[in-house]
């Protein structure tokens, strides 16, 4: 605890990017506290009203408070963006671990299906998959997935491949180590923090992903508030009615920027080059 | 570092700003542009307005679908591009109006039709149209849709014939169908039965060159789904085509296409939602909108829980129509109860009571009366001890998706569980029976009288798919009689006796009449919207004077 602390005081723009980030999150598990109106209840009479001090943000068509959908798709955007890149980390890093740890068949097996899956253009791949399995939101998990899990397997299997070969391995080899005590020990460790970094850097790309499925219709279905799908409902108005438009691509905006910039700032603190500049800066040495 | 971040993201913040300001913008009258080859993007239009020198015209539609004359939905784009022309054609009034045929007339046996041609007329080849190329064209038609020979088979469910017979001489073509065919003259004006050279199609790929018709412009180059390149027809028959070339782009988006409008890169648009009709017109631009021709409307599943008739009474009451089309669609719809428009005077919707106007207290009555009850505290009601979930399928074309969302939560607010799904195309699910509601779209007069329509709820072998398995021996008699009664004011009596029986068996939840509008900037004169929605692109959509 002691050690987060001085580490955010040491960075402080982590420490701001993530106070934001929490700040989201908190937007998200608060959403029943904070949100105005229920997001689903609808008036079908008050639709199209525009931002005013009893609905700030305007109601949509079906007179529902969009305020109140922006707060609750939230809750939708974070937990898939975050479910996603954990589980893409834990997939896609642990195949990427066996595949250069073991070497030989499984390397190849697992390489040549992520090289497969590399071979498509990702969010073409992914409508496709959301196609076939139809629309939901667990079916917009797994499309991504199937496509997002192939980078945390290269990136932890030349991990594994650049530290596999070093003394201290072959050191706990020749003691007798056993592989699983190897791999948790020695691979994992090393590989984590890259992993992680990357996965925080990569939840904005998957907000926006999921948003894009849910915009083509592929994701979250009506009436569950989602920010992609509510842009798609508010486009065919966006001319006359642009609140429904802005609002929730504000909300998007905004989130993907406060996660990459927190991401940026992640990778600069972890970075041991940028850490030494940065100790250089502190000191005064040039 | 930090002064790059926040360079960055002034950046992005101007970029969004500026893009926004970009939606806004007043009207700028269509200038003359050129299409150049296969890249048919609507180009920017200059400030001149249109006038008599121009010679281009674009158009952003809602689809530029393939050109197949043979094809049941793909003939309609051919005679909407003003490839193809029919025998007849149908008045605003849905009347029968002389076209290719000057006049026609039906024997004594109820069965033979003779149609005779317009003198003078020619191909856009230059090839005269004689009866033999009338009898020609139909019979290429019959081969092409034949099953046996891999066609849909739909030509059959309008009409069969035992022979055709040309004469060259006389110009007349006679045509003797199996049964009485009451709506002929209907069926011939359909855009499947449009005109055209059999032996230059044959010659042609159909897909991308479309077929030789007799219409004021033909193809010079399509992309699928994309854009038609249109060119006058040199041998055009019914006066002179006013422009050289057309722009036809396939803009799905209605924003899109509204947008295209006002920057003046297009003259003309299909479709621009109702909510946008105002500005349009506060802007000086032409409006044509046309309401009663197609029902957004749902088949109701009768083999699911909608077969119970307190159900399904207490959920058409709990629609507040009104609402759902002035509000929820933003006037893309006009309200109504019966699946014919009550417009139609001669089909009597206007005398047919609405005994499911919006009540959601007595549509909850109705529920409670019939034991339809919430009977275990979880907010829902159950029927026979099973907890009632209905489910809406619905495409999202022409706001369908909205109106479902909008029925769904009208239909909680009684207590009974209701979800949307929204699917690519809801055939499957007709087919299937996976639906309580599924939605269609759909020209109820596609042949002048609504015959074909309200096939979908007759049981015997007709012309629809009985998507409601609904079942009703008064129904299927009346409509029995309509089949083959040739006398019109016996046949407006049969409909509107079908249309009440329909409407009092809450069988056809309606979305609504949808209204349909062709926009057109304020330098071109005569973009008409008919109520047939078969007639777009015409000779008569010419520079304003």
């Amino acid at each position: 605890m002691k050690s987060i602390g001085s580490f955010l005081k040491s960075h402080k723009d982590v420490a701001v990017y993530g106070a934001f980030v929490l700040l989201i999150a908190l937007v998200a598990l608060l959403a029943r506290v904070i949100a105005p109106y229920d997001p689903l209840s609808s008036t079908l009479r008050d639709a199209f009203q525009p931002p005013s001090a009893q609905h700030l943000f305007g109601t949509d068509f079906m007179g529902r408070d969009l305020l109140s959908r922006v707060i609750f798709g939230t809750r939708a955007s974070l937990s898939s963006a975050l479910l996603l890149v954990m589980a893409s980390m834990i997939i896609g890093g642990l195949l990427g671990i066996i595949a250069g740890y073991a070497g030989g068949a499984a390397d190849t097996v697992i390489m040549r299906l992520c090289g497969a899956m590399l071979s498509f253009p990702d969010l073409i791949l992914a409508i496709a998959i959301a196609g076939i399995l139809g629309p939901s939101f667990i079916n917009t998990i797994i499309a991504i997935l199937a496509v997002s899990w192939t980078k945390y397997a290269r990136l932890s299997r030349s991990m594994v491949l650049k530290i596999k070969k070093r003394d201290y391995i072959s050191a706990a080899r020749i003691t007798g180590s056993r592989s699983s005590h190897i791999l948790s020990s020695y691979m994992i460790p090393n590989a984590l923090p890259t992993l992680l970094t990357t996965a925080v850097l990569d939840i904005g790309t998957t907000i926006l992903s999921v948003s894009g499925l849910s915009f083509l219709g592929f994701g979250i279905q009506p009436p569950t508030p989602e920010w992609g799908y509510m842009l798609a409902e508010g486009r065919n108005y966006m001319m006359t009615y642009p609140w429904l438009m802005v609002f929730p691509g504000l909300a998007i905006f905004v989130t993907v920027v406060a996660f990459n910039l927190l991401g940026d700032s992640i990778r600069d603190a972890l970075d041991p080059g940028r850490r030494r500049k940065h100790r250089r800066k502190r000191t005064g040495k040039a | 570092m930090k002064l790059k971040k926040l360079f960055v993201i002034l950046l992005v913040v101007c970029m969004a700003a500026s893009l926004l300001t970009g939606c806004g913008g007043g009207s700028k009258p269509s200038g003359d542009s050129t299409p150049s080859g296969g890249d048919s993007t609507p180009s920017e239009g200059d400030s001149t307005p249109a006038s008599s020198g121009k010679t281009n015209l674009n158009i952003v539609a809602d689809w530029a679908g393939v050109p197949n004359p043979y094809d049941l939905n793909a003939s309609w784009t051919c005679m909407r591009i003003g490839l193809t022309e029919a025998l007849v054609r149908f008045g605003d009034d849905s009347s029968y109006q002389p076209w290719l045929a000057d006049s026609w007339s039906v024997a004594d046996d109820e069965l033979t039709w003779t149609f005779v041609l317009h003198p003078g007329i020619k191909f856009q080849n230059g090839e005269d149209l004689t009866a033999t190329k009338v009898k020609e064209s139909i019979e290429a038609l019959y081969e092409a849709q034949d099953p046996a020979n891999g066609g849909a088979g739909d030509v059959l469910t309008f009409m069969e014939y035992t022979s055709i017979t040309a004469d060259d001489a006389a110009g007349t073509v006679t045509i003797v169908t199996k049964e009485p065919v009451p709506d002929m003259p209907g069926v011939m004006a359909y855009p499947l039965f449009a005109i055209s050279d059999a032996a230059a199609n044959a010659q042609r790929d159909l897909l991308t060159q479309g077929p030789v018709g007799t219409g004021p412009y033909t193809v010079v180059s399509y992309t699928t789904d994309h854009d038609y390149q249109l060119t006058r027809n040199p041998n055009y028959w019914d006066g002179e085509v006013p422009f050289e070339t057309v722009s036809w782009v396939c803009v799905p988006e209605p924003g899109s296409r509204y947008q295209a409008l006002l920057d003046g890169s297009a003259d003309i648009a299909t479709h621009i939602q109702a909510s946008d009709l105002p500005a349009l017109k506060d802007a000086g631009f032409n409006i044509s909108n046309v309401s009663g021709a197609r029902d957004g409307y749902y088949h109701v599943n009768f083999e699911g829980p909608m077969g119970n008739d307190a159900l399904r009474k207490a959920v058409f009451t709990a629609i507040d129509d009104e609402t759902v089309c002035n509000v929820t669609t933003g006037g893309s719809y006009t309200a109504g109860y019966t699946p014919l428009a009550p417009i139609y005077t001669q089909w009597g919707g206007d005398k047919i009571a609405d005994a499911t106007a919006y009540d959601p207290a007595a549509a909850m009555k109705i529920l409670d009366d019939a034991g339809i009850v919430d009977s275990d505290g979880d907010g829902w009601r159950e029927l026979d001890g099973k907890k009632v979930e209905l489910t809406y399928v619905t495409n999202s074309s022409r706001q369908m998706n909205e109106i479902s969302q909008a029925h769904a939560s009208l239909i909680q607010a009684i207590g009974i569980d209701c979800k949307v799904q929204t699917v690519d195309s809801q055939g499957d699910y007709m087919r299937n029976g996976n639906f309580d509601m599924v939605n269609s779209n759909e020209i109820i007069i596609a042949t002048g009288d609504p015959t074909n329509f309200l096939s979908h709820w007759y049981t015997g072998s007709g012309t629809g798919y009985n998507y409601a398995r609904y079942s009703n021996p008064e129904f299927d008699k009346v409509f029995e009689q309509l089949k083959t009664e040739m006398n019109t004011e016996k046949r407006y009596e049969l409909i509107a006796e079908l249309n009440r029986i329909l409407t009092e068996d809450c069988v056809v939840l309606l979305g609504g009449y949808y209204n349909f509008n062709i926009c057109s900037a304020s330098g071109i004169a005569g973009a008409v919207n008919p109520p047939c929605d078969f007639y777009w692109l015409t000779k008569d959509i010419k520079p304003a004077a």
